[in-house]
């Protein structure tokens, strides 16, 4: 019995190892001094960090990863959040069909997505990369938001609502006054979450960008493909501690987990 | 009000709903979403059909319809056997990630309060760190001067280094570590669920350890194996990152020849038909999960 | 009436196909603690859903103080509704809950603080207001939810039962303390319930309700001494209920014959070979020499006895088969009778009451 623990405890441990220990290694490798990813480290500087954020391209690369990300997640969570108040709060037939459709771009592969919004735009001769890319990202951050905002809404107690009516607060000051203010934090969740989609994609970026476009995953792609230098280790370390406290952030705004998750 | 109402009746039609002012609402809300959606994504997976169906020659597509596109990824080696490894792949994949995670998942769900909420929030962060960056800790990991080789040469397992990188045991590491979060979130919030108080109940009854967890444990956890499964397989055939960064030209997928395709050779008829024979792949698991999960449920 | 706060006159609710609420009529008095009293879906809420304008009836009227309330939305009626989970805004303080109402209608500021100082006061939790709702327990969340809804001086309070999340101990003083609330502020309150002990505790006027009807309005009193049908009877305190028919009229005496039995009770108007059932309570039901001498006698042996202290309850077997229950009170020290006794039980024909309408 004490057995059966340890090696459930032990199991559990070696896989946070394997999933943890390539991102600690990239984290590890960006203080090293050497030019080449060689473990063990030899010695230890901060000086790629500098380089890297010295690097007009890599500075470039991040300020359209920001802004790509800041657009399609605000169309996301709009878009999401009037879904995810249809689907929750009017019952209609083929409501499950409406909810798997949002969720659709999801499990549909990125290869295709990819190459179908390639297709629509040569159709119709559309040659903005950046307009393509938002698009795409659109796509990918509504699953997260339609699900993160109807979980809330589940778990929304109708009754405050009707307290506030029968309190005198007509149906838009209630929509105000409870109904906003209480979806706020799975919004803001949402918002993060597709915020976070957008910043870290790279397939559907890497099919539709165009040579002008480059965020900051397709940039660290094309210099593991073409100039690997150790400024990918710093770059790469600024990319996972953004992503981290993002994640914490939305964590603490939706308090559910698992919706946060999927 | 009428919403309120109407909550209470049997759920009218689309069109009934459309026509009240409940509808209306209910229109404006869907509206946004739906648009996006057709325009952006259902439209262009249908162009990509249409598009397979058409003529291709000396680099130029025509309109019109013939099957040779289908016939020529049916029917020739190298693109089923590229589906085939990409099947395989995703098999082998899923089979990893079910035997790795289903511990880690049960661990989880099992562990103390506030133990559970920071390992599942660890469980998150690889979860949401961009798959680029993963990859390439991947590639660094497994290079000849990485730390899997120092390591084996410490050990004194090995002298030479090994050749990890541009073989499939390295796309195979990569996908599972790109995936395995996939496998244990679903799998923990079933597991979660169900109270350890059945489990003790069982092994009051006599049931070993063992045969708890055949009994019990593991036929209430299979909607989360079923989900964790669907969703590890369906994502890693659809990698395009792994195998082009961590394989080697024996290691491309499937999404790597539709790439091909499309960019290189531009024959957009052939990888439209490529993709199509993909997508069709790829709806099918997922009718066949409908089915059996359905199934499971009456049989619960 | 025009001394009725609340009327209903032949209000049907249908939800689909289901009648939840069946023409029913009743008016409230003024300042009454009104109770609609019955089991879970006999449609007790969905009347005081109407009442307060979140369902409108498929059919009939509501009256509140003299105005018709069709088509007037929730938020635009006198009335109050503490919710069954109370419902109160996560997002605000005590104070901001209690000020929401009054911000509604409008008012200058000073305005609204002062009432939600009176009101903080007369729950008695003056230091609360600016309180969080998470940091609150349960008795304390009942009275911020009370005062909230009673901030706006409505004509009628409407409750639905606020108190069936909280333990006994708490429940019973929360109960005391309605009832010293409503007197001070003279409110009309319409208390929903499906616990019976509560609306005989604090009610004026109670109406027992069961699949959709009214069975009968009175007060407490009135309910308990005379059950109009078997339901009421039933559902209200603990009753011996024998099923059978008129045997014999004699003046303001009839005989019913029941369970092979025969028992005398008063009545009238009824003819002989009709069904009816008479209710016996077990506290008016007498053993051993005190029932020697009584009209309605009958021998028979103790099944089980519980004893509850101040009081023993016996199953008592009839020599004809039908069991009874009997209350004693523990008025001597001493052993209660043990089982499988024989015993005597009777009691005086005034005791009954012969039961004519809703009989299975």
């Amino acid at each position: 019995m004490r057995i059966g623990r340890y090696l459930l405890r032990g199991w559990a441990l070696l896989a946070y190892l394997f999933l943890f220990s390539p991102i600690l290694m990239v984290v590890l490798m960006s203080f090293s001094k050497s030019k080449y990813s060689v473990f063990p480290i030899r010695g230890w500087t901060t000086d790629w960090y500098g380089r890297a954020f010295g690097d007009q391209k890599i500075i470039d690369a991040l300020q359209t990863s920001v802004g790509i990300a800041v657009v399609s997640s605000i169309l996301a969570t709009f878009i999401g959040t009037l879904g995810a108040m249809a689907l929750v709060r009017h019952q209609f037939k083929l409501r499950e069909l409406a909810r798997a459709y949002f969720l659709s771009p999801l499990i549909i592969p990125e290869i295709i997505t990819g190459i179908a919004l390639l297709s629509m735009a040569t159709l119709l001769n559309l040659q903005s990369g950046i307009v393509l890319v938002v698009i795409g990202h659109v796509l990918f951050g509504l699953p997260f938001v339609v699900t993160v905002v109807s979980a809330r809404l589940y778990g929304f107690d109708r009754s405050l609502e009707e307290a506030a009516m029968d309190l005198g607060a007509d149906e838009v000051t209630t929509f105000r006054r409870i109904t906003l203010p209480m979806m706020t934090p799975a919004i803001l969740g949402g918002l993060l979450l597709s915020f976070t989609v957008s910043f870290d994609n790279f397939l559907i970026t890497y099919l539709l960008a165009g040579s002008e476009v480059m965020t900051i995953p397709v940039h660290i792609y094309s210099m593991i493909r073409f100039e690997f230098t150790p400024k990918i280790h710093a770059i790469s370390t600024v990319i996972v501690v953004v992503s981290l406290t993002l994640i914490l952030l939305s964590q603490t705004q939706t308090g559910d987990k698992r919706a946060a998750a999927h | 009000m009428s919403a309120d109402a109407a909550a209470g009746a049997a759920p009218a039609s689309l069109g009934d709903r459309l026509r009240s002012r409940a509808g209306l609402r209910l229109g404006v809300l869907l509206a946004p979403g739906f648009v996006w959606l057709v325009i952006f994504f259902t439209v262009p997976i249908a162009l990509v059909l249409v598009f397979s169906f058409y003529h291709f020659a000396e680099g130029i597509m025509t309109p019109g319809f013939t099957l040779d596109n289908y016939a020529r990824a049916l029917g020739t080696d190298v693109y089923r056997s590229v589906f085939m490894k990409t099947m395989r792949y995703g098999l082998t994949v899923t089979l990893i990630c079910l035997i790795v995670g289903y511990p880690v998942a049960y661990f989880v769900a099992r562990s103390a309060g506030r133990w559970r909420n920071l390992l599942f929030v660890a469980l998150i962060i690889p979860f949401w760190t961009t798959i680029v960056v993963r990859t390439f800790a991947w590639k660094i990991m497994l290079g000849t001067n990485g730390l899997v080789n120092y390591g084996l040469r410490e050990l004194g397992i090995i002298d030479m280094p090994l050749k990890f990188l541009y073989t499939e045991t390295a796309v195979m590491v990569g996908l599972t570590h790109v995936f395995l979060p996939f496998m244990i979130l679903p799998l923990y919030a079933v597991l979660e669920k169900i109270d350890p108080v059945l489990e003790e109940a069982a092994m009051d009854l006599g049931a070993g350890r063992i045969r708890t967890f055949l009994r019990v444990t593991l036929p209430l956890s299979l909607p989360g194996v079923s989900t964790g499964c669907l969703l590890v397989f369906i994502l890693t055939i659809g990698s395009f990152l792994t195998p082009d960064i961590l394989g080697g030209p024996g290691e491309l997928m499937i999404a790597n020849v539709i790439r091909e395709e499309y960019y290189t050779t531009f024959n957009w008829p052939f990888g439209g038909a490529l993709a199509s024979i993909f997508l069709i792949i790829t709806l099918v698991m997922i009718l066949v999960y409908n089915r059996l999960f359905r199934f499971d449920k009456l049989q619960g | 009436m025009t001394e009725h706060d609340v009327e209903l006159t032949r209000v049907t609710k249908t939800f689909a196909e289901v009648v939840a609420v069946d023409d029913v009529s009743f008016g409230i008095r003024k300042g009454e603690f009104f109770s609609l009293l019955g089991p879970s879906g006999c449609g007790k809420t969905t009347i005081m859903r109407m009442i307060s304008g979140f369902e409108t009836p498929t059919k009939g009227t509501i009256t509140i103080a003299g105005e018709d309330m069709r088509n007037r939305p929730p938020f635009r009626r006198p009335t109050n509704l503490v919710f069954q989970h109370l419902a109160l805004f996560p997002h605000m303080t005590v104070e901001q809950n209690i000020a929401f109402g009054l911000e509604m209608q409008g008012g200058s500021k000073a305005e609204i603080a002062r009432s939600v100082g009176q009101m903080l006061d007369l729950i008695q939790l003056p230091e609360y207001g600016k309180r969080r709702i998470g940091q609150l327990s349960g008795g304390q969340k009942q009275r911020v939810a009370i005062a909230r809804a009673l901030v706006r001086q409505p004509t009628v309070l409407l409750l639905d039962e606020p108190l069936g999340a909280l333990d006994l101990k708490l429940r019973e003083q929360m109960q005391l303390e309605l009832k010293r609330i409503q007197r001070e502020v003279g409110t009309t309150f319409v208390y929903v319930t499906h616990d019976q002990k509560e609306a005989i505790t604090m009610s004026n006027s109670i109406a027992v309700m069961n699949a959709g009807v009214i069975e009968q309005i009175g007060d407490a009193n009135e309910i308990y001494e005379n059950p109009r049908t078997a339901f009421v009877a039933h559902f209200i305190g603990e009753t011996n209920l024998f099923e059978g028919k008129v045997d014999a009229m004699d003046g303001g005496e009839i005989t019913v014959g029941a369970d092979a039995l025969a028992i005398r009770v008063p009545g009238n108007g009824v003819s002989t070979g009709q069904k009816v059932s008479v209710s016996v309570r077990p506290e008016k039901v007498v053993l051993g020499e005190a029932a020697r001498e009584l009209p309605n006698r009958y021998d028979g042996k103790v099944e089980d006895v519980i004893y509850q202290g101040s009081s023993t309850s016996y199953q008592i077997r009839l020599d004809g088969g039908r069991l009874v229950t009997v209350m004693e009170q523990n008025v001597e020290r001493g052993e209660p009778r043990h089982a499988g006794a024989s015993v005597t039980i009777g009691w005086r024909p005034d005791k009954g009451v012969l039961i004519t309408e809703g009989l299975r």
